[in-house]
């Protein structure tokens, strides 16, 4: 087998400890759309002329129900990598890393355990899954680095989110705590990721025609964007009393401030990317 | 609700021109529709039907072309 690097080593000894059972949490007997489970300022309207004109009571319903879709599409993102991770454990490219895909593994099955915790808990349903992928021919290594692309991006974004609710004392504990072990994890997952995602690139793209590499980082920017999208759910606007929830959410989709929003919560992934060349220089096609 | 809906939606989506978008055009397999623009369509689905879709029906079969999306998704079930 080959040895996996130093930086790999002390990933697999951190979560290995971090597996201690010292993580047990206490879960409320009650928690509901009377509770902010979401900072405000993170919830998809805020910032908006449709924030504005909600009261009280409505944020805060809104608030509750964008933390369960939230968590829901934590565990819809988790569960399509854990679905992606099992079969590379010990396939030859990925032999260097396996044993630290097995604490990844451990790790992501945890976290879908506290988010479907909560969600069944309090509101009694995880919002359903909407994304799939259809069917496509890939360049030689495309599918591998795209794989490990969409989970960084997707991870990245989360993380943004749990570190500020992490911290966030207007929020119960139980929804600190559950964002703050998650961060905890992660920040070891987007080390991996990072390191992951460049390694790739270096090594396939070299040979994909400039067709593929242009139509990897559309996919790249498409795929951005759409997880971003699937924080708009008109179901979650439905269950805080929204009427014409789809409508809403595409007035939220079309507003300047979430634009922005947005764009302030992916620049560091962007640049990252610019950095190593995944994705073209600004300005630059 | 109806077919006209899905081809005004998949025209402004796809920036493909109106007259190369037949009900039977394939849409996937063409590359009109992408991955990533699924959800999309299937919330808009939902909100000419009024109702949530099966996440059974979530396959590339149902989303061939505007003929099978309207047959499986806006029109009643016999």
């Amino acid at each position: 087998m080959t040895q996996p690097a130093q930086w790999l080593e002390r990933l697999c000894r951190i979560s290995a400890a971090q597996a201690a059972p010292d993580r047990a949490c206490a879960w409320p007997q009650h928690l509901g759309p009377d509770d902010w489970c979401m900072s405000p300022e993170l919830l998809s309207a805020y910032g908006t002329e449709l924030y504005e004109a909600l009261d009280e009571r409505q944020r805060r319903r809104l608030s509750f129900f964008e933390a369960v879709n939230f968590f829901s599409l934590n565990i819809w993102g988790e569960r399509q990598l854990i679905a992606g991770i099992a079969p590379r454990l010990y396939a030859r490219e990925c032999d260097a890393i396996s044993r630290y895909l097995q604490h990844f593994l451990a790790e992501e099955n945890r976290h879908m355990a506290l988010f479907a915790e909560f969600c069944g808990r309090y509101a009694g349903k995880v919002y359903r899954q909407k994304s799939w992928r259809a069917p496509r021919a890939h360049a030689g290594g495309e599918e591998e680095f795209l794989f490990f692309a969409r989970v960084l991006l997707f991870e990245e974004i989360v993380d943004r989110y749990n570190v500020a609710m992490a911290g966030d004392s207007r929020l119960p504990p139980i929804v600190r705590h559950i964002n703050r072990t998650h961060h905890r994890d992660e920040s070891r997952h987007l080390a991996f990721g990072r390191r992951r995602v460049v390694e790739l690139f270096e090594r396939y793209a070299p040979g994909w025609s400039p067709e593929a590499l242009t139509r990897v980082r559309e996919e790249l920017e498409a795929f951005l964007a759409a997880s971003w999208r699937e924080y708009y759910n008109p179901e979650a606007y439905a269950d805080a009393g929204v009427s014409d929830a789809y409508g809403f959410r595409q007035r939220l989709l079309a507003d300047d401030a979430r634009q922005r929003h947005q764009a302030a919560f992916s620049a560091d992934s962007i640049a990252y990317l610019r950095k190593h060349g995944i994705l073209a220089a600004e300005g630059a096609r | 609700m109806s077919r006209q809906q899905i081809r005004e939606w998949i025209v402004l989506q796809s920036r493909v021109a109106r007259c190369d978008l037949q009900d039977d055009t394939p849409l996937l397999e063409d590359r009109l529709i992408r991955s990533h623009q699924l959800v999309e369509l299937i919330l808009f689905l939902e909100s000419l039907r009024g109702r949530p879709i099966d996440e059974a029906c979530l396959v590339p079969e149902c989303f061939r072309d505007i003929d099978t999306i309207a047959r499986n998704f806006l029109e009643p079930s016999p």
